[in-house]
């Protein structure tokens, strides 16, 4: 199989350009075997970053033919019918060597959003359980962020804290057991009104996880309750406000 | 050049080598004294071999239970003094852990990936610094004290330096050693090594855990971890061959298939389609620790988490892996911060010392011609899986070392093209370096403990040798640079502690 893999290292003055490599595969081969064969063969200073090989660690996001992905977990047999395969680095961070990235970025943006709080009167239900499990799947390969148009396109890195982020305010936010209120630092440092519900993200996230809908829509859904000022002064004088303002999912058992 | 055009001398109290679950909980146990503290790690933050693990978190309110299962599993080979702290210390850690956010799951199918990720998250609220991408090729000091760290970043392939009163190891485990192995790429005993050069001991590094159900074929994910019914193994004649039993003897069952030739066709036995067999899991052996403070036997230095050694014996429960990091992470921590705010000043870096560290390291891209050092790597798992696996004879041992000579000299003449900047080829010397002192000491303990016990299986010597179950065996630099191995007596287990070995039996 032929692969074009994109090659660029910023400590020369050398233009990046793609390396174009022939390769023999074998039958449950992914992409990133590919891609570690031709560093073992042809080229040993070949950048990739991985980890674990097994869709766990979430280290080796790039873009496949124009789509992102984690190579590991991407089997070459998708692309059979396709004259070569083109490795692209992820477009939103800033360019490391060959096709990897640097996402010091998205580890700022982490510590934007205000830690867990433990609210000792917080109880954990199984229908609860359950949300934040998927809430919590987030294996960190940030390629929601490299889709996101807020981010891709518009670079509103400042204003913005992407996806993977607004998923880790909602999974504390909708923690049963966490006693902050989030609402005004998601609405203004963490940029959520940015989000136009796009779904981008979801249907890259390789965990599964309905970024938009799950995390993001409950977001906005509790920043509206607060703009009703009436809203606001009960859930002031009710508590547990925190639970009782929980939009219910789907995925909610309700017999739990 | 002298390489140290670019370097970077970062100054902290503590320095903890490596973000898993060991290294973290360290990091915050030192932090939250108030110290100054920074983690190095060689992958990014959140990532760690750690991420990977599944498996309930054994804590129980009865830590007797708990100590004897873990007792029982390494066959008494442990140090009782760490179980009973991890029996008695379990509980506290999880609980600490729920107060942090953490969701856990008893079933465990993701508890590897939120431990990581509670922590993380925690710790990046408390001023820790963090330096990913960096892999520590040397500790700086002598076998006196340890008082700093030397090595790589690897964006630019800069070098960088810290000074530090405490180090901490928390670097994972070897697995990477063997050519069929559950273990990332990181896991390449680079705290063993780095602790073994400055004058620690590693403790009965013969002592490695082999999962029975790795996969063998397909090719794409040899070495991974399967769920299984070990009842439904069957070899190529179709037949089924083994009970349930624990992994250990699984292990060996499967080997025998295949030393039979009743294996399949690629090594392994059939699990439905796919081809099984075991897989380097875990190393249970490492650097020998004081078992109260964690703190090795060079002054200031510090262990927890795999790389640590003392702990298992010659078999562990899955259940015991995160939960030890934890509890022995916070000890490392506690006794690192401590041991930095006894010591007034940071003993500043030498630079020639650092100058000939960087010299060494830039040597293989000085070669014109030279070994390729992922095939010296591979040479590597092909010669430890064939002599070092889950049972072990003495001619095979022997000629592993031959073996392993053979490779250090290669590696000696590794040739590395490119720049420095994010260069794999580098990476892997560096790797092989540490992966080549793991493995030696794994085969001389393996050639000194002439017994099968656990995990560890001589072919020659089929059964426990009750006199073995006294003993350790150390491996550290002798003379010349040559690995000295010595027996050290286990702590004799007091009454009270013999008492609670007993209960179960009599009830
Ligand atoms: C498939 C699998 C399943 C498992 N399941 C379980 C389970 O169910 N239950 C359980 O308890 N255990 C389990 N384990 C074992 C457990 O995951 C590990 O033993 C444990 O996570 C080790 O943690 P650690 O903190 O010691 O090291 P690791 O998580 O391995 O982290 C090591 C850290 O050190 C860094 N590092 C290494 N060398 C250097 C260097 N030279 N310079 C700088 N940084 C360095 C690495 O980058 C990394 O950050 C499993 C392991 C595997 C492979
Ligand atoms: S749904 Fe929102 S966060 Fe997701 S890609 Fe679209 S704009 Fe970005
Ligand atoms: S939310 Fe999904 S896509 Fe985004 S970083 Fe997490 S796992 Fe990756
Ligand atoms: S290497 Fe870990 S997700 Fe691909």
């Amino acid at each position: 199989m032929r692969l074009r893999i994109w090659r660029s290292d910023p400590t020369t003055d050398e233009p990046g350009s793609f390396g174009e490599y022939e390769i023999d595969t074998f039958p449950d081969m992914v992409v990133l075997d590919a891609v570690l064969a031709i560093q073992r063969s042809l080229v040993p200073d070949l950048a990739v970053r991985w980890n674990c090989k097994a869709g766990r660690c979430g280290s080796c996001s790039a873009e496949v033919n124009g789509r992102p992905v984690l190579m590991c977990t991407t089997p070459l047999s998708l692309y059979e019918n396709e004259e070569a395969l083109t490795i692209t680095p992820l477009r939103t961070f800033p360019l490391v060597k060959d096709i990897v990235t640097d996402p010091s970025r998205a580890y700022e943006a982490a510590r934007r959003v205000p830690p867990f709080q433990p609210d000792p009167n917080g109880a954990l239900g199984a229908a609860e359980v359950e949300r934040q499990r998927e809430l919590r799947k987030c294996i960190e390969c940030f390629l929601c962020q490299d889709v996101c148009h807020v981010l891709r396109d518009q670079k509103l890195y400042r204003q913005f804290v992407g996806p993977r982020h607004l998923l880790h305010a909602a999974s504390l936010e909708l923690h049963p057991l966490d006693a902050l209120d989030r609402r005004k630092p998601v609405q203004e440092t963490l940029g959520l009104g940015y989000c136009n519900v796009t779904r981008c993200c979801t249907d890259v996230c390789p965990e599964g996880i309905r970024i938009t809908d799950d995390a993001i829509i409950p977001l906005k859904e509790r920043l509206a309750d607060r703009s009703d000022p009436l809203r606001w002064v009960w859930d002031r004088l009710s508590p547990p406000r925190k639970r009782r303002a929980l939009p219910v999912l789907p995925s909610d058992d309700p017999d739990e | 050049m002298d390489g140290l055009s670019s370097l970077l001398v970062h100054a902290h109290d503590v320095l903890v080598i490596g973000a898993g679950a060991a290294g973290l909980r360290a990091a915050l146990e030192a932090r939250t004294a108030g110290l100054d503290v920074a983690i190095v790690c060689k992958t990014l933050l959140g990532k760690a071999h750690t991420v990977t693990a599944r498996g309930p978190l054994d804590a129980r309110a009865d830590w007797k239970a708990h100590f004897r299962d873990v007792m029982r599993a390494g066959r008494y080979l442990a140090d009782w003094r760490m179980v009973k702290t991890l029996a008695t210390e379990a509980e506290d850690r999880v609980a600490e852990l729920e107060r942090w956010g953490a969701v856990l799951d008893p079933t465990g199918e993701r508890n590897g990936l939120e431990v990581l990720r509670t922590l993380q998250q925690h710790a990046s609220h408390t001023g820790i610094h963090v330096y990913m991408e960096h892999t520590i090729t040397r500790l700086l000091g002598d076998r006196n004290g340890v008082t700093g760290a030397f090595g790589i970043r690897r964006d630019n392939g800069g070098f960088v330096a810290f000074e530090a009163k405490a180090v901490v190891l928390a670097t994972g485990g070897a697995g990477r050693a063997f050519e069929i192995s559950s273990s990332s790429w990181e896991c390449t005993g680079d705290g063993q090594a780095l602790a073994y050069r400055l004058g620690a001991a590693l403790v009965d590094p013969e002592l490695v855990q082999f999962h029975p159900l790795g996969v063998v074929w397909p090719p794409s994910t040899r070495g991974r971890c399967v769920a299984g019914d070990v009842a439904a193994l069957r070899n190529a004649n179709g037949e089924r061959f083994v009970a349930d039993a624990p992994d250990y003897v699984v292990a060996r069952a499967i080997k025998g298939e295949v030393d039979a030739g009743r294996g399949s066709p690629h090594g392994g036995v059939y699990l439905g389609e796919m081809e099984v067999g075991p897989t380097a899991h875990a190393v249970l052996g490492g650097i020998r620790v004081d078992p109260e403070t964690q703190e090795s036997r060079v002054r200031g230095l510090f262990a927890a988490g795999e790389c640590m050694g003392g702990l298992h014996g010659s078999h562990r429960f899955g259940e015991n892996e995160l939960v030890a990091s934890l509890v022995f992470g916070r000890r490392a921590g506690l006794h690192a911060g401590e041991h930095a705010k006894k010591k007034t000043k940071k003993k500043t870096a030498e630079r020639e010392e650092l100058a000939a560290l960087a010299r060494e390291a830039l040597a293989p891209f000085d070669r014109d011609e030279g070994e390729n050092p992922f095939e010296v790597r591979e040479d590597l798992g092909a010669v430890m899986q064939a002599y070092c696996g889950v049972v072990r004879d003495e001619a095979g041992l022997h000629a592993c070392i031959e073996d392993i000579a053979r490779l250090r000299e290669a590696l000696a003449n590794v040739k590395v093209t490119g720049t420095r900047a994010y260069n794999a080829g580098w990476q892997e010397a560096f790797d092989l370096e540490s992966l080549l002192l793991v493995a030696e000491a794994t085969t001389r303990g393996a050639l000194a403990r002439r017994e099968s016990r656990g995990g560890h299986a001589r072919a020659e010597a089929p059964e426990e040798d009750p006199e073995l179950a006294k003993v350790s065996w150390i491996a550290r630099l002798g003379e010349g640079g040559r690995m000295e191995l010595e027996a050290v007596p286990l702590p004799a287990l007091p009454e009270d502690i013999q008492a609670v070995l007993l209960e179960e039996e009599l009830e």
